[in-house]
């Protein structure tokens, strides 16, 4: 192996040092010293973009978790208020209203609470922005 | 499920939690201010333990999410039997009553129950959802959490285990540190280990993202142009820097793109709270409209010659009939959407990181 490398590298054992391969062995120094210092900055970059996927991610969390507490609220709100009306209806014996009442009910139920969280940016406008539903 | 084995799980959840955060600590040391004067065999130790935790990390998420999908099926499992407890009971005997009552009053009846908005379509409904109940009590075949899961009609298999995808796209990085063309070199002979040589020179194999062979011997060629005695030992020596410097770099990058998602994962196992509020806010429902249905069916049973034209009866029995569609209805509600997934956000990490997986080192 090492004797087919040398003949490779056309390496006689005889040979005298060339001062344009000197040349060119510095070049190749400095040209390393750049290439080191190139990915020195590489990864700098990959840490820095690292520690804005954190920011970004703990941010998300806050929004989700904050979201979640609030939507589920808002909804135990909302059904209190449907069972209220619907055991009015019932009282009074109208079945129509208890089927309108109930169909909300179960439209609610239905209505994934997580849905909002496809877009993040919007559910943060939304919780900004949010104003109590009225039945 | 006893609470024991919740409680033990509980244990292991935190013990992940606590794991996963020392492991990215360790790595953002390991890949932070890697000083300059780090001699470059050290720096390819420092490449190997970054490996090394990047595998380990991804180990953690894993044993993680089996845990969290564990308990959310612990959570899951009473909404499921008492689904099926409403079903066998208070649904069965309504149905039991409704067909007494077809059987009966035929024609008639069935203007009744078109005014209590029960269609023919929902009537059909009925009539399949009561042969699935009693197939439900020969067989018990469904489970609790497929119950709570899914839909009354729709078999619910597979709603959880589409939460464990993360775990099992992130099972092909388990391969992590099998990828390595250099430390095999000694090991090989003959033209395997002249190529395996050349693609280290090329900085490693094509597959690993190296120039593979081809570099390899143009790095040969460009060395030959300077070999002029120890001339040549130097010149591999620079090769050999750029090579540890850029495998570093290169590492640094995917472990860190791992550790992102690994971090996008965690964070939504820890929003899995949310399914739990979820659960308890249709258990609670049920409850509530079950129990008004109960009141109003027993209303119902008490009318000993129900009437197609007493409006009393006909009230009665469209009320009772309003609140089971209802309670049906309910019960046909899913917890997560179709695919098992809390929301498309979870679905966008599992894409992310399956790109993340094909497209980088780690994958092979």
């Amino acid at each position: 192996m090492k004797k087919d490398i040398s003949k490779t590298l056309g390496f006689t054992g005889k040979s005298v040092i060339n001062p344009v391969s000197v040349m060119n062995l510095i070049s190749d120094v400095i040209g390393t010293i750049k290439f080191c210092a190139e990915q020195e900055t590489e990864r700098s970059r990959i840490n820095a973009q690292r520690d804005v996927c954190i920011a970004q991610i703990k941010s998300k969390e806050e929004i989700i978790l904050d979201y979640l507490e609030k939507t589920f609220d808002e909804r135990k709100g909302l059904f209190e208020k449907f069972f209220n009306r619907a055991d009015k209806a019932m009282e009074s014996g109208n079945n129509e209203q208890l089927a309108v009442i109930l169909s909300g009910v179960t439209k609610l139920a239905e209505s994934s609470p997580f849905k909002d969280l496809v877009d993040l940016e919007r559910t943060k406008n939304t919780l900004k922005n949010r104003e109590e539903i009225d039945i | 499920m006893s609470v024991l084995e919740k409680g033990y799980h509980y244990v292991k959840n935190k013990y992940y939690k606590w794991k996963l955060s020392k492991l990215f600590k360790e790595l953002d040391e390991l890949t932070k201010d890697i000083p300059c004067w780090l001699f470059f065999g050290k720096r390819k130790a420092r490449t190997e333990k970054i490996k090394a935790v990047a595998k380990e990390l991804h180990k953690c998420c894993e044993a993680k999410t089996k845990e969290c999908v564990w308990l959310l099926n612990y959570e899951l499992k009473p909404l499921g039997e008492y689904r099926l407890e409403v079903l066998k009971h208070t649904v069965k005997d309504f149905f039991c009553v409704l067909k007494k009552m077809e059987q009966r009053y035929k024609e008639k009846f069935y203007k009744v129950e078109t005014s209590a908005y029960i269609s023919s379509d929902m009537r059909q409904q009925f009539r399949k959802i009561d042969v699935f109940i009693d197939n439900l009590q020969i067989t018990g075949r469904m489970t609790g959490s497929e119950i709570a899961g899914s839909t009354i009609m729709v078999a619910a298999s597979g709603v959880l285990t589409a939460i464990e995808t993360p775990a099992a796209v992130m099972t092909v990085v388990g391969q992590f540190a099998t990828a390595s063309t250099g430390t095999a070199i000694s090991g090989l002979s003959g033209a395997a280990a002249t190529n395996a040589t050349l693609a280290w020179l090329g900085g490693g194999s094509l597959a690993t993202g190296g120039g593979g062979i081809a570099a390899g011997v143009e790095t040969l060629a460009t060395i030959t142009n300077v070999a002029v005695g120890g001339v040549i030992l130097v010149g591999i020596a620079l090769t050999y820097i750029c090579h540890v410097s850029s495998n570093l770099t290169k590492v640094i990058k995917e472990a860190s793109a791992l550790a992102n998602s690994v971090r996008g994962i965690e964070q939504r196992l820890e929003t899995f709270s949310g399914i739990k509020k979820r659960i308890d806010e249709l258990k609670n429902i049920t409850e509530k409209l079950e129990s008004r249905a109960k009141k109003s069916f027993n209303r119902l049973k008490k009318i000993k010659n129900f009437e197609c034209d007493n409006d009393r009866h006909v009230r009665i029995f469209q009320e009772t009939a309003i609140l089971m569609k209802a309670l049906i209805n309910l019960i046909n509600t899913p917890i997560l959407d179709k695919q098992g997934n809390v929301s498309q956000e979870g679905l966008n990490i599992i894409e992310t990181t399956k790109k993340l997986i094909k497209n980088t080192e780690l994958g092979k």
